[in-house]
């Protein structure tokens, strides 16, 4: 309570604005090419993709 | 170590780490391999009359068995499937259909032809290639109804399976297809020429959506080029948009802007123009593309929705002045039946 008395109103206001402004753009920030899919076993009936390539960077 | 698949099949070239899957939301990254994961997994299965692809020009009257997985490299904002559309496999039952089950299903149903379709039948490219491969076989035909988003090495390889397409072309604008999409006009164009160049019969539908893609310059600038490199003879279906999915703050289609892109469409030089989702006067029915023919006022194929009340051609020719008709009237499939 001292330390947010010691504070001014706006101090606290622009903090506790700019977390919100980070969270806010974290969340929204636009989605990866590709998302994690749930861990599922390979099934039967997947196939194997014909067009493809592994990572040669290695 | 990046340990990264990189996915050919599309322009979207998705990098997928183990684990995850790419833009479609079918193709995954699993033990070092990447799966096509709706492999004979269909989510529907259906008999439709041709006309509802829309085919006018391919075995008109004819039914053909529908068939899709979950699945889409686009994102349309209006998608009218995008609840099978923009699934992920596991949210989503599914039959068991492997390519011979399929193929037999649809006999059984007495379809002489299979559409890949309501999603994009290019996503779940394994499974339409074999089931085409095994429906040639049997005597079927195959028809694709696709946004035509794809590589050119996978698409080649699937054609000589692929007797007749519906090709979506969205909009003729490469911000279109970005912002409404999330996608590009370049590779669909370049679909819709390979088809041609390869035989296969094409037609095209473009849903006009208010404010987004319905004005006279873009529609026809994108008659022309379909004209010039597709050839005049292309149907081209316009089709009405209802509001949908996250675009429902626009209204639909007026019908006058359906019919007003068709007049558009017939003065710029195509022979054949439909209209959509909406009773059209005269925008539903084949006629005459001659100009001479004394019959040319009476429809050649007359439908109402996906019904023809009746069909005039006589062996793919107007009986008024003996002009050849464009398309696919009859079927080696059709007259075993
Ligand atoms: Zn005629």
């Amino acid at each position: 309570m001292k330390l947010l008395r010691k504070w001014s109103r706006r101090k606290f206001l622009t903090t506790a604005g700019g977390a919100f402004l980070v969270a806010g753009t974290i969340a929204l920030w636009p989605r990866r090419r590709s998302a994690r899919g749930p861990a599922i076993p390979v099934k039967p009936w997947h196939r194997e993709s014909l067009y493809e390539e592994h990572d040669l960077a290695g | 170590m990046p340990d990264w698949i990189e996915c050919q099949l599309c322009p979207k070239y998705c990098r997928i780490p183990e684990g995850g899957v790419g833009d479609c939301r079918v193709r995954m990254h699993l033990d070092g391999k990447l799966l096509a994961t709706t492999y004979g997994r269909p989510c529907s299965v259906h008999m439709d009359p041709i006309e509802k692809k829309p085919l006018f020009h391919f075995l008109p009257g004819t039914g053909i068995f529908s068939v899709a997985t979950v699945g889409c490299n686009l994102h349309c904002r209006n998608c009218q499937n995008h609840t099978i559309s923009q699934a992920m496999p596991e949210e989503f039952a599914a039959y068991e259909a492997m390519p011979e089950k399929l193929v037999e299903v649809a006999q059984g149903e007495g379809a002489i032809s299979i559409a890949y379709t309501y999603t994009e039948p290019l996503v779940y490219y394994e499974y339409t290639l074999d089931c085409a491969q095994r429906a040639h076989v049997a005597g079927l035909n195959n028809v694709l109804v696709s946004a035509g988003y794809v590589n050119q090495k996978p698409l080649g390889k699937l054609l000589p399976y692929i007797d007749a397409a519906n090709v979506d072309l969205k909009a003729f604008d490469n911000e279109f297809y970005k912002n409404e999409c999330g996608a590009t006009l370049k590779p669909v164009l370049a679909t819709l020429e390979a088809l041609v160049e390869k035989g296969v019969w094409l037609e095209i539908t473009n849903l006009l959506i208010p404010t987004l893609n319905d004005h006279p310059a873009m529609i026809e600038k994108m008659c022309r080029w379909i004209g010039e490199h597709l050839g005049w003879e292309v149907p081209l279906h316009f089709s009405r948009f209802h509001p949908r999915h996250e675009l429902t703050f626009l209204p639909a289609t007026p019908a006058q802007t359906l019919e007003d892109a068709r007049n558009l469409a017939l003065e710029v030089g195509l022979r054949h123009v439909y209209v959509g989702n909406l009773r059209s006067r005269e925008g539903e029915h084949t006629f005459c593309p001659s100009g001479a023919c004394p019959g040319r006022a009476t429809p050649l194929v007359e439908r109402v929705g996906y019904q023809v009340l009746a069909n005039r051609l006589q062996d793919g020719h107007c009986p008024d002045c003996g002009i050849a008709v464009a398309g696919r009237w009859t079927s080696a499939a059709l007259e075993a039946v």
